[in-house]
């Protein structure tokens, strides 16, 4: 059984900090807050600046003279509010069928005996290992046929299921008792009606964890969009992002731009749920 | 009290949706792949034609084949080492009680948060000849001039960029490992004279978190293989080859070649790798494991 612990801010050597100590892990504090910060504060100035100072590598450290236009001019280009639609369109169906299949699935495995269980459960979790690239030829084909590709069910229906969502479920579900099932259905309750307003009312950190990582894989997804889109209307943000580069190849600041309107949902569900984003990616290398 | 049949049926009802989702669009998709890599197709027509091992062999044939897999494996070896070791010592830094490590770690793990797309595309105008990087290195007296386009430095270009990014991913998942370990361990090795940070390290830290490297270890393995998009927006596998890895590979066979049947080798290929990997792994660290 897996219990989650949250990334405590409690640390082990819990001696007081000396200020010898201080001066010992500065350097390489500031020297990873550069390295990993710096970039996001160039794209943001890259995104401020003209284009003429960009080509000639002339953009001041500090853009003094903001070009706010720059932002407008991005949105306009690739036909940005259609993409951003889509994506949301894409990733919330996604992030719902997901939490739907995984905690049926879930629950199925946690709490109901049946021959095989363990060999389902397996069978899910396998899933995780192989890349999609490996299995994307047949999936691709699967979808022309079904006269698929450019619609909507290209971009959702093959996604529905996440091994890593019922792995969750099933893990949280173990941790809640089994005689809450029984009593529910002693008053009458059908498994589905014991799931639906006993169970998953109790898992609500499962389903904002799944929810969260779902939505924000889905917003940054580009293999899967980029072989089952054909035209501007069905694209997601990401290749909008895409199609900007080739079209507009030299217009950095614009595309520095977008890339900035583009990370802003996924910014802000990480600040909403900075807990359960970081205990799910924890999740992701604990041992169930 | 309900009868176990009548729960063995509710069972198989909440199990069928993830379960014919799963067949649909992950086992049968592995079994047509296994089964197209013995055909010959080209993605278009109505006939495929059965082809024994002639996809595999024209696969081994293709001029660039060699220098695909080489590149793999810089690639995968070149992301998954440096993301682990500096995800590792950013663990260790922000575990510390250090003023401001919350916001360290925010701003390390950034990078994961933004799209490959994004992060790409950025780190292509870095790169470009009047760029960042060419400034800075600039004051070394270096002149690189375009990173991507230049055939030494798009393979590492590409790689620093991807290990920007995981590295901290990789500190969140070593930091939930650190979290697991009892201050008490550490209080016991002091008496026992490991005082030094290097040596608690080495003796104690390390040790147990062999199981949090294990599944770092899988799960970077599984993503640097898989790494598409990164290539696709900075190099488009380029310049002469030097970037295209096994995944660009096999897509460029498939929809710019439409030799579906070797691309469907290539993956087959690429599936074997990742398994046996992901099986070396799972025996290295579990014949002889430290007893928990």
């Amino acid at each position: 059984m897996m219990r989650l612990h949250p990334i405590s801010t409690a640390p082990h050597q819990n001696t007081q900090i000396h200020k010898q100590a201080l001066w010992r892990y500065l350097p390489w504090m500031i020297a990873a807050a550069v390295v990993f910060g710096f970039p996001f504060y160039w794209i943001i100035v890259g995104s401020l600046s003209s284009n003429t100072a960009i080509s000639t590598g002339s953009i001041p450290l500090f853009p003094l003279h903001p070009d706010w236009m720059n932002y407008l001019h991005a949105w306009k280009y690739t036909n940005f509010g259609r993409q951003f639609l889509n994506t949301l369109i894409m990733a919330l169906s996604v992030t719902i069928a997901q939490v739907l299949t995984s905690s049926m699935a879930g629950f199925a495995l946690a709490h109901m005996k049946f021959p095989g269980r363990q060999t389902i459960f397996i069978g899910f979790i396998a899933t995780l290992i192989v890349p999609f690239q490996v299995i994307a030829l047949p999936i691709f084909v699967l979808m022309a046929d079904l006269h698929w590709i450019n619609t909507f069910g290209a971009l959702i229906v093959p996604t529905a299921v996440n091994a890593f969502g019922i792995f969750l479920y099933r893990q949280f579900f173990l941790t809640i008792p089994e005689s809450f099932q029984e009593a529910a259905m002693l008053d009458g309750a059908t498994p589905w009606q014991v799931l639906w307003h006993v169970y998953l009312p109790l898992a609500k950190p499962a389903t904002v964890t799944l929810s969260l990582l779902t939505f924000i894989a889905e917003w940054n997804s580009f293999y899967l969009p980029f072989l089952f889109t054909e035209t501007k209307s069905m694209y997601t943000v990401q290749l909008g992002l895409v199609a900007f580069q080739g079209e507009f190849s030299t217009i950095y600041n614009l595309l520095m731009a977008a890339t900035v309107f583009i990370s802003i949902p996924v910014f802000i569900l990480y600040i909403l749920g900075q807990r359960a984003i970081v205990e799910g990616i924890a999740t992701t290398g604990t041992k169930g | 009290m309900v009868g176990q049949r009548h729960l063995w049926w509710w069972a198989m009802l909440f199990l069928l949706p993830a379960v014919i989702l799963t067949l649909v669009f992950f086992y049968y998709p592995m079994g047509y792949i296994v089964w197209l890599s013995t055909h010959h197709w080209n993605g278009l027509s109505t006939i495929k034609p059965f082809s024994g091992f002639s996809e595999y062999t024209h696969l081994f044939q293709e001029s660039i084949f060699g220098q695909v897999i080489r590149n793999t494996v810089i690639f995968v070896v070149g992301t998954v080492i440096p993301s682990i070791v500096i995800g590792l010592g950013l663990a260790l830094l922000v575990n510390r009680p250090l003023p401001f490590r919350s916001l360290l770690r925010g701003i390390s793990f950034a990078p994961y948060l933004v799209s490959f797309v994004s992060a790409g595309l950025a780190w292509v105008w870095m790169g470009s000849s009047n760029g960042l990087f060419n400034h800075l290195l600039g004051f070394l007296g270096l002149h690189p001039g375009n990173l991507v386009s230049n055939p030494t430095y798009a393979m590492p270009y590409v790689i620093a960029m991807y290990t920007w990014k995981m590295a901290g991913y990789n500190m969140v998942l070593y930091l939930a490992g650190l979290q697991t370990i009892p201050r008490e361990i550490y209080e016991a090795g002091a008496i026992d004279g490991l005082k030094d940070g290097w040596t608690q390290f080495r003796m104690i830290t390390w040790p147990l978190l062999r199981e949090t490297t294990f599944f770092v270890i899988i799960i970077n393995l599984i993503f640097s293989f898989r790494a598409f998009s990164a290539i696709y927006v900075m190099t488009g596998g380029g310049p002469i080859h030097a970037t295209t890895t096994l995944v660009y590979y096999i897509w460029r066979l498939a929809f710019v070649h439409n030799s579906w049947g070797q691309a469907a080798a290539a993956s087959t290929l690429l599936l074997v790798i990742v398994l046996l990997l992901t099986v070396g792994m799972v025996r290295y660290f579990t014949t002889d494991a430290t007893p928990h």
